[in-house]
């Protein structure tokens, strides 16, 4: 056999390697999945709080029905407590931001803004009269560092 | 609706990505290479869709070259999955788009290092360099490939050793490799991997020679 190029050898490497060591099956697909997901992500250019801590509240004391929990949330030293409660017929939503910062509060469900409110330098905010289902708040700083967002929770 | 497109590629995308012999197996990295640069430039401009063909183009690329760490399949997949995360979160701090199938390979690497190292599954250092592997010790898929009327390349392919076998895989599917890292990466001297190569490459010269040799 006549000296084969480099080129020529490397090519036959290549197909050496891919007759008897081919990517598995559905790899691509899973890795193309997955870099769709984490592309979604960050193409929000929100950070994702995380919830770090759920504490159930039991019945009323006087006999009421109401139940209610508390869900805190957390991202890079800024909290959001949630205190989640029916008064009547309807959900509400009692929050804080800690360390208490002027933002503005959008209620996401399905992608759909629900309400949007502004948040004072107390760092409290009510949203009253919710129906039940899934919810994720958006919390914008008016000083406009980057959003974060709530990991869907259920109301 | 990125998503719904995804779910389509196990029936679509599959057998490109999968390349098969006598398929566009002789392909060359720079034709990988800029697919994946206009991949990656249309989905840096807003197209989402562009990161799935980026995904399709470069990952059989990736698998060899970490499979060359003799990592497990899943141990490398997972490697894969890295490579891609890091992509996504470090999008903007690639402004060549040509520059991407490189990034790509040298974090490949980089984690499929790393991961061997701590598992202890690393390319044996202490090979003799050249040492040649005995014939037995091809896989049986090569062998039985072989004999479907393959070329003696494949058999001398099989025959070099684990450390040349390693090299010229990533030699064959990365476009410029940064032979600087690598060196580092099969604990060869720094210096030594240009020659080093040329010495793989030599021997798989001779042992296609000897081959032929033999069938008179």
């Amino acid at each position: 056999m006549s000296e084969l190029a480099d080129d020529d050898l490397l090519a036959g490497i290549r197909g050496y390697w891919e007759a008897t060591d081919p990517a598995p099956d559905g790899m691509v697909a899973r890795l193309q999945a997955a870099a769709a997901l984490a592309a979604s992500d960050t193409d929000l250019d929100i950070e994702l709080m995380l919830l770090v801590e759920r504490t159930e509240e039991l019945a009323g004391a006087r006999g009421s029905s109401t139940t209610a929990y508390t869900l805190r949330f957390a991202h890079d030293g800024v909290d959001l407590l949630l205190r989640v409660s029916t008064d009547g017929t309807h959900p509400r939503i009692d929050g804080w931001v800690v360390p208490p910062s002027p933002v503005a509060v959008t209620v996401l469900r399905d992608d759909d803004t629900l309400t949007t409110l502004e948040v004072g330098d107390a760092g409290r905010f009510e949203l009253p009269d919710l129906t039940p289902g899934m919810l994720r708040l958006r919390l914008e700083p008016l000083d406009g560092s980057t959003p974060f967002m709530t990991p869907a929770f259920e109301i | 609706m990125v998503l719904l497109i995804v779910v389509t590629f196990p029936s679509t995308a599959l057998p490109e990505a999968t390349v098969t012999i006598g398929g566009p197996a002789t392909e060359r990295p720079g034709d990988v290479w800029g697919e994946a640069a206009s991949a990656f430039e249309r989905w840096s401009a807003g197209d989402a869709v562009a990161l799935d063909e980026l995904v399709r183009v470069m990952t059989p690329v990736l698998w060899h070259v970490v499979r060359a760490y003799r990592l497990a399949p899943e141990v490398a997949e997972d490697v894969l999955q890295t490579t891609w995360l890091s992509l996504v979160r470090s999008r903007a701090s690639i402004h060549e788009p040509a520059a991407v199938g490189g990034w790509l390979t040298t974090v490949a690497r980089r984690e499929a290092w790393k991961v061997a190292k701590a598992t202890g599954r690393g390319i044996p250092v202490e090979d003799e360099e050249l040492a040649r592997r005995l014939p037995d010790e091809g896989s049986a898929e090569a062998e039985a490939v072989r004999r479907d009327g393959e070329s003696q390349l494949w058999y001398a392919v099989d025959r070099l050793s684990e450390r040349c076998r390693a090299l010229l895989r990533i030699v064959a599917f990365e476009h410029r490799p940064d032979y600087t890292k690598i060196a580092a990466d099969l604990g060869m001297p720094v210096g030594s991997i240009g020659p080093t190569r040329g010495r793989c490459l030599q021997k798989l010269r001779a042992l296609i020679e000897e081959d032929g040799d033999d069938d008179v």
